[in-house]
């Protein structure tokens, strides 16, 4: 039955490869980034001889293990990007034991684009420069063991977690944890440089650090490699089995997890009752003083959702924590309105990129509510600009004080507003011709992928233009002059953009229901 | 008579050589309470989705209330509620921002829209999850609160997608005295079901669907004719499948 398992994944793994462009594209991806992480891989492990032994060797152990995390935390803040082709409860009721679903489904998921990725990302270090023969022909073994640690760790967290994540406060914790995760990793990163002696020596590494790190999932192949590296085989060896009794552990914790689930525990009830309230409920206090009942019905729910759906909430939280620290370094001397245009525009790409893709099946409501599309395309761009102009103010004031640029600050404010209008002007388009439902897979997630890259592009456009008209102000005319200028040409831009696709969506509403489709 | 609803030589495919709906003629007199049987895969979703004005049709043309639907079906649309089998909404608004939502979207002042979710919400018993979110409801709430937002501008015409189904005895009670109570305000009540003893029981008149057609229509009795049942003559009607003798003799 394990065989039957395989044999279907890989009959449905040959007939989506065959089937599109934008499937293809992702393995072809998978692989291309395989390679790149080979490469570092092969860089790391060469590097991992000598005085550099231990630094280069934990980094590339803590690169492995970075990439098993990933294979924890994108399927828990992703749900839709979960790889169950082959759903397990799908399997509850056919005459297999828990053990042949185990193997089937594992080494079938071992056929996936992301597996791809781990394997090669592992198999890197065969081309390592001083890598004994015998490191060479093991490493192979090591990078399917690495692979098979990655899609295990995957399962067995799902597993343990389909029930809670099965619910939505389950889901939206979940999608918020990973979230906080990423941030944590995030600022990890950031503090990485610190850790190299300003003096300029070779960076020690505790050895306690060194010898725990070996032990983790992942990381274990990594020492591995590094031991052979290091002429010391018999350690390297044991190492392997490290690796492989992560497989068996991880397969048995699979086992476990799957078991329990067919005994029907880690089943909570999802009770929630809250209090009744007077007078309107949905909008918030924010916006009580707007006067169109359709703008103000379609504002509230936008903003509802920004503190209520977790994928937006993310993004909303991404924006202002990594809007923040990459802003912070486009603030030079006397460059106060770069950094705060870019905090505005960060915020209006994270959170405005798709403005239709976390109503769900609001979409469809909204369809035969007659216009009002329309309407929610205006009232959710107006709240992504107010969004994008309060951080971009906030951060401003904040960077004006700390370094003392106040005589900047108006021109800045106007850069702001700028772009904030410049980047929505991009987003309302690719809201309106590319959208997709982020709870659910779909093609027309992978089709958004060119277009987000090309907004990207305007708002680099854009940050070019911030900057030559704020330098060219500062030369002849006071530099909030060049902002005013600023926010005239994106105020057009902008105007232009929205009453083109308000005019698109309300001749052609199928171009966002098509692609966020009611429930069957 | 007065028409509520008028499809005339409606057809649709999907671009697989079909037709889901082949040419569907129908009539619903205002002020009626009129079902659309037919068996599964007949066409009734489809029918209703392009008298509804959510899916253009590939020739043909619908009106509501007088109102034609293609080519722009907005001012159709204010004239109908629409309850879904599974009722597409915000499924992280709650009920009572729900209600508020679809008041809003349809132009009424904060005032009215309070008024009203008010009502709904008592009346469909919803008081007490009122905050809840959508996404924690059950099918049945679901449905409960769809009908809410169908209805919360008053339309003219109410279209529902087998609507009793995922009902306990007594929300379908509660339904059905909601719906009588609008008919008998002057609404006209349309709805596609497979279950046979509720369309005898609620509808003044029925059409049974089968392959994208409608292949009679007329009130309940006529409809039934000698048959003891509705059920029975739609069975006769739309050809009934007895298993043979030796079908699955293994079993």
């Amino acid at each position: 039955m394990a065989v039957v398992l395989i044999r279907l994944r890989w009959a449905i793994r040959r007939r989506t490869i065959s089937s599109g462009f934008q499937v293809r594209g992702v393995w072809v991806l998978a692989a291309l980034f395989g390679l790149g992480a080979a490469v570092l891989s092969a860089a790391l492990v060469s590097f991992a001889r000598g005085d550099g032994a231990a630094v280069m060797g934990l980094l590339y152990e803590s690169l492995l293990f970075s990439i098993l995390a990933g294979w924890v935390l994108i399927p828990l803040s992703i749900p839709s990007l979960q790889d169950q082709i082959v759903d397990p409860s799908r399997l509850e009721t056919y005459p297999m034991s828990t053990t042949q679903k185990v193997v089937g489904l594992g080494v079938g998921a071992l056929l996936s684009p992301t597996a791809l990725f781990a394997f090669l990302a592992a198999l890197g270090p065969v081309a390592s420069a001083g890598l004994p023969v015998v490191g060479r022909l093991l490493t192979p073994v090591l990078a399917v063991l690495f692979a098979a640690a990655c899609v295990l760790v995957s399962r067995v967290i799902q597993a343990i977690f389909a029930g809670a994540i099965a619910g939505r406060r389950g889901r939206d914790l979940s999608v918020l944890l990973a979230g906080t995760l990423g941030l944590g990793f995030y600022a990890v990163m950031q503090a990485l440089p610190y850790l190299v002696p300003a003096d300029g020596a070779a960076p020690t590494v505790s050895p306690v650090v060194t010898s725990l790190v070996g032990w983790l999932p992942g990381a274990s192949v990594g020492r591995a490699m590094v031991e052979m590296q290091g002429g010391a085989l018999i350690p390297a060896i044991g190492w392997v089995g490290v690796s492989a009794l992560w497989v068996v552990a991880l397969a048995a914790a699979w086992v476990w997890a799957m078991s329990r689930a067919e005994r029907g525990a880690g089943r909570g009830a999802d009770r929630s009752a809250r209090r009744a309230r007077a007078g309107l409920a949905l909008p918030p206090l924010v916006l009580r003083g707007v006067r169109s009942p359709q703008v103000l019905a379609a504002a509230s729910q936008h903003l509802r959702y920004m503190r209520r759906h977790p994928r937006l909430l993310q993004a909303t939280g991404m924006g202002l924590a990594l809007g923040a620290f990459v802003s912070h370094s486009f603030v030079g001397s006397d460059w106060l309105a770069t950094g705060a245009a870019f905090s505005a525009a960060y915020m209006a790409i994270m959170i405005g990129g798709g403005m239709f893709n976390f109503d769900g099946q609001g979409i469809a409501y909204l369809h035969v509510a007659g216009s009002g599309l329309k309407d929610a395309l205006a009232a959710k761009q107006a709240v992504v600009i107010g969004f994008a102009i309060t951080l971009g103010t906030v951060f401003a004031v904040a960077e004006a004080a700390w370094r003392d640029q106040w005589r900047n600050l108006l021109a800045a404010l106007l850069f702001v507003v700028g772009m904030a209008l410049w980047t929505v002007a991009a987003s309302v388009l690719m809201s309106t011709r590319y959208a997709f439902d982020a709870d659910r897979s779909s093609a027309n997630r992978y089709s958004a992928m060119g277009p987000s890259f090309a907004v990207l592009g305007w708002v680099i456009v854009g940050m070019g233009v911030v900057a030559l008209l704020y330098g060219l102000a500062g030369m002849w005319v006071p530099r909030w002059v060049g902002g005013l200028v600023f926010v005239a040409i994106a105020g057009l831009l902008h105007r232009l953009s929205l009453r083109r696709c308000e005019s698109v969506l309300e001749r052609t509403p199928e171009l966002i229901t098509d692609k966020v489709p009611a429930p069957a | 008579m007065t028409t509520a609803i008028e499809a005339t030589g409606l057809y649709k495919s999907f671009g697989d050589g079909t037709w889901a709906v082949d040419g569907m003629n129908l009539a619903v007199p205002a002020g009626s309470f009129y079902g659309i049987a037919g068996p599964n895969g007949a066409g009734k979703t489809t029918t209703l989705r392009m008298i509804i004005g959510v899916l253009r049709p590939d020739h043909g043309q619908a009106s509501v209330d007088g109102v034609e639907v293609w080519p722009d079906p907005r001012e159709a649309k204010r004239r109908l509620g629409w309850v879904a089998d599974n009722p597409a909404l915000f499924e992280r608004l709650s009920g009572r921002e729900m209600l508020e939502y679809a008041a809003l979207m349809r132009g009424m002042d904060a005032q009215e829209a309070d008024r009203r979710a008010t009502d709904l919400l008592h009346v469909l018993d919803m008081e007490d999850s009122q905050s809840k979110m959508i996404a924690d409801y059950s099918l049945g709430m679901r449905k409960r609160i769809g009908l809410a937002v169908a209805l919360i501008h008053r339309p003219r015409v109410l279209v529902l997608d087998e609507p009793f189904g995922s009902l306990d005895p007594v929300n379908t009670q509660v339904m059905e005295d909601l719906l009588q109570r609008f008919r008998a305000n002057g609404g006209t009540v349309v709805f596609s079901s497979h279950v046979m003893d509720v369309v005898e029981r609620l509808c003044d008149r029925v059409v049974v669907v089968a392959d994208g057609r409608a292949r009679v229509e007329g009130a309940v009795a006529e409809v039934r004719g000698q048959a003891p049942t509705l059920q029975q003559a739609f069975v006769d009607l739309v050809g009934g499948r007895d298993l043979g003798e030796g079908e699955l003799s293994w079993l």
